[in-house]
């Protein structure tokens, strides 16, 4: 694993180097800014935190797509939640959404810059990282866009008891 | 509203506002654009006195006069009045704006202006992720607005009296976190026998570009009497060169045509300096684009506008992947998919790379300059390599598809979170699964083997009898397997095991427009598209209504794209059906005048609505404007060898037409059209010929000559 993982970032540094010189530094520079911009533009790093039954976490927008979704999923550390499980609330609605109220007809609308709010049932979770990834599938473009991040959650069960 | 460098999007009521139906719900695009970057949301302005101020809008709203280059609107408020106009520039990355207020009571010594400014500062290029955390800084005149290398400054004068960051009143000076809009309030003082004026200029785009230019905002202010003809003239320069349409018989297609060049322009775009191009579309595209400049460039060459051709496969051929590049989606040879300035880019398209050596061919052709491949010449042969690469060495078929897998498993293990989308493959249909060897990819990989084999015979090389041999293997392999019997039509796809995708697509009659098919075939598939599960009244659809997967909603399975018809008029033209041709074009032109000079990407498939659209696309003017020069008229240069071709293709109602201002490498040439005849003049060094299906003439300088052409029979 480490031997692969040493790959993956000697393949990157090569591949950087590689931009740098075909293209000027300056090229490289402005890939990492971009690169760091989506790392942080999107999830708000820190807001995975333990609910009652749950989690909760948010974005500050919608990843890569906007607009109108027929069908919002969560994954919680590999697990497909079921969506009556989970909810997500744009900024500028009253309530919070049930994933599985969304459909065609009744879409949840994620404009750009938008924060949303996300919570879901889940076990007790132990506090430390976890991985959760969104599913977003546009009313208008088929192709699923996804999000995948993974935080430390704080005040898991382990700080609760 | 554009000027080149940057663009604004306002409103009929001059508010810098749209609310625009975006992937399927209203989302707000008004705002500034500059350098492949948003710079704000809707600048709205308020007027009137502290505290009783009123926002400029459709209640206020009076008169609008507007052009590609600004827009003015007047206001009336209790007892003032206000113009607000806001101007392109030419050479800086945003835009000026001028309010000028008057008193129509003669009370008021002072008026209150407060500008609301919602920030953004979001690149375009990544859909959907805008920035929540700014650093804002007062300097001087300047305020300023960074976030994660974007940046705009905003000057005026005369200075803020007042400032509130999201409500709350900031005094300047520095501000870091997170941000939604900042107010700003004027007071202007108004002399007794005249307006009161307010002037600002918003710009910038990369923050480099803000902080590389400490007085630009300032220099902007004091050039203010300049502002309005420095916008205009370009425009002015411009649109006096444009070759001039005249159709008689069918006047809307001919105001179709002048419209649609005028939003050709509105597309030109120099991002920032040594990167030129042409920006894909409005509101969301606004970043350049290399497979949609593709479709774009034949059309700026028929504007006359050789030297942005030229710059812009500059560019393009500047971002040639040098050596396999996955993290971006590139592999040695590939021209980029998308480049913003810094620069940013990305590859990963099936099809960007084999749509250049077709330009580089017209270049030559229109210039009638052999010298023009020089430059290219090393890397045509790594757009050959590219291609070769990706030809299936069994079947001799161009591959297509896995293109962003490639890319996703690059950056798997890439920082603490990843994004991706689910697409299979890199068509010019990308959300639709058209894997592997997709028809119009094969039609082009054919071109593109021909421009070369070309482009390699007028360089001297020895390559080109190669390059045909193969071209027309990978013909006679087409013809075998792709012929559609049951629907005489072309199956979509293949395949990698030879299964054909019979799924009925406009992208078929790309074959036709190429030459790949013709004959009975090539009648048949054009026959075949015109039916109306693809054919609607206000286009051709990206899939047949009668295939199951059919929606009219979705983006590449179902919807009406205006490309879509144009290559149904180029294919028309290309096997001589001119009435159907036309019929397509003003679907087109239509689209144009009903849309006020704008063009559509797409519509619903079951009702002429925009649906998931930008309003300007490149798509849906260029390729239109193409196939009136070599559709309609039938115009083939071929300046190298002195000649230009022209096999016309006019309905059998009509009675004239006339092309005026057409220009050809060192020259011009003016054409006009009576049945049976076509008369030709040249103003140029030398003479040129006139080549027709019949014959040819030579047209001396300043002399008109007429050609003997087709006379078409009235269908009975």
């Amino acid at each position: 694993m480490r031997v692969h993982r040493l790959g993956i970032d000697l393949g990157l540094l090569r591949e950087g180097l590689q931009i740098g010189r075909g293209f000027g530094l300056h090229s490289l520079e402005e890939m990492a800014r971009i690169a760091l911009y989506l790392e942080s533009a999107v999830y708000d790093r820190g807001s995975l935190r333990p609910i009652p039954d749950g989690i909760a976490f948010a974005l500050h927008s919608p990843p890569l797509r906007m607009g109108a979704f027929q069908r919002v999923s969560l994954t919680w550390d590999g697990r497909l939640l079921p969506l009556v499980d989970c909810t997500a609330h744009p900024v500028d609605l009253p309530a919070p959404v049930r994933l599985d109220t969304i459909d065609r007809p009744h879409p949840l609308i994620l404009p750009v810059g938008e924060r949303i709010e996300f919570a879901a049932v889940v076990p007790p979770p132990e506090a430390g990282p976890h991985t959760i990834r969104v599913d977003l599938e546009s009313v208008a473009i088929p192709p699923v866009v996804w999000f995948q991040l993974t935080d430390h959650l704080r005040g898991g069960s382990e700080a609760r008891d | 509203m554009t000027g080149g460098v940057a663009a604004a999007i306002l409103s009929a009521d001059g508010s810098f506002s749209l609310r625009w139906d975006t992937r399927g719900a209203p989302l707000e695009w008004g705002g500034v654009y500059s350098q492949g970057v948003r710079l704000c949301g809707p600048w709205s302005i308020a007027v009137g006195s502290p505290g009783e101020v009123v926002p400029l809008g459709p209640e206020t709203f009076r008169s609008l006069r507007h052009w590609r280059w600004g827009v003015e609107s007047t206001h009336a408020v209790a007892g003032l009045s206000a113009v607000d106009e806001v101007l392109s520039l030419p050479n800086v990355p945003g835009v000026a704006r001028r309010l000028t207020v008057r008193s129509t009571d003669g009370t008021a010594p002072v008026v209150r202006v407060e500008a609301e400014l919602p920030l953004s500062l979001a690149p375009v290029l990544i859909e959907g992720v805008s920035p929540h955390d700014y650093d804002l800084t007062t300097r001087g005149t300047r305020l300023q607005a960074t976030a994660h290398g974007s940046a705009f400054a905003l000057e005026s004068d005369p200075l803020p009296t007042q400032m509130a960051v999201d409500g709350t009143n900031w005094i300047g000076g520095r501000r870091s976190g997170a941000t939604k809009s900042i107010r700003i309030a004027y007071d202007v003082p108004l002399p007794p026998n005249g307006p009161g004026v307010l002037v600002w200029t918003l710009w910038g785009g990369l923050e480099a570009t803000v902080e590389g230019a400490p007085d630009a905002g300032r220099q902007i202010l004091e050039r203010q009497a300049q502002w309005q003809p420095e916008a205009e003239r370009p425009w002015q320069q411009w649109a006096s060169r444009v070759p001039r349409l005249e159709t008689p018989d069918d006047p809307g297609l001919a105001q179709g045509f002048g419209l649609a060049t005028g939003a050709l322009r509105a597309l030109y775009a120099d991002p920032e300096p040594g990167m030129t191009g042409l920006v894909a579309g409005y509101p969301w595209y606004s970043a350049l684009w290399f497979r949609d400049i593709a479709w774009m460039l034949p059309a700026v060459l028929w504007m006359g506008d050789v030297d942005r051709v030229v710059a812009t496969l500059a560019t393009a051929f500047r971002f040639q992947a040098p050596n396999d590049l996955s993290l971006l989606g590139g592999t040695t040879g590939e021209l980029p998919m998308q480049l913003s300035a810094g620069p940013i880019f990305l590859y990963g398209t099936s099809d960007t790379t084999l749509y250049y050596p077709g330009i580089v061919r017209r270049l030559v052709r229109h210039t009638g300059d052999a010298e023009r491949v020089r430059p290219y010449r090393a890397a045509l042969a790594d757009v050959l390599a590219w291609g070769v690469d990706k030809v299936d060495p069994g079947t001799g078929l161009f591959t297509n598809g896995g293109e962003v897998a490639a890319m996703k498993t690059a950056s798997g293990e890439v920082g603490r979170v990843h994004y991706g989308i689910d697409a299979f493959d890199t068509t010019i249909w990308d959300s639709a699964d058209r894997r592997n060897h997709a028809v119009d990819l094969q039609a082009l990989w054919w071109e593109c083997l021909d421009a070369l084999a070309d482009l390699e015979e007028l360089s001297g090389g020895h390559g080109g009898r190669d390059l045909r041999a193969r071209a027309a293997a990978g013909r006679s392999t087409f013809l075998e397997r792709y012929r559609w019997v049951e629907e005489r039509y072309l199956y979509d796809s293949l395949r990698r095991d030879g299964t054909p995708r019979a799924n009925l697509r406009p992208n078929a009659l790309r074959a036709v427009e190429l030459g790949l098919v013709e004959g009975a075939a090539a009648r048949a598939v054009c026959d075949r598209a015109a039916e109306d599960d693809l054919t609607t009244p206000w286009g051709l659809r990206t899939l047949s209504a009668r295939d199951s997967a059919y929606d009219p909603l979705a983006y590449h399975e179902g919807q009406v794209w205006s490309i879509a018809t144009a290559w149904a008029a180029a294919a028309a033209f290309r096997i001589g059906h001119a009435e159907a041709g036309v019929r397509y074009l003003d679907v087109l032109a239509g689209h144009l005048r009903t849309e006020h000079g704008y063009a559509n990407e797409c519509y619903r498939g079951d009702r002429p609505e925009p649906f998931d659209s930008c309003f300007l696309l490149g798509f849906s003017v260029a390729p239109f404007l193409t196939s009136v020069f070599e559709g309609l008229w039938g115009l083939t240069p071929m300046l190298h060898q002195g000649t230009v071709r022209c096999q016309p293709n006019f309905p059998a109602s009509w009675h004239s037409a006339s092309l005026r201002g057409i220009r050809l490498g060192p020259g011009s040439l003016d054409l006009g059209w009576v049945p049976g005849v076509v008369t030709g003049q040249w103003t140029g060094p030398g003479s040129l010929t006139l080549e027709g299906e019949h014959g040819s003439v030579q047209l001396a300088p300043g002399v008109p000559t007429a050609l003997v052409v087709s006379r078409v029979t009235p269908p009975s």
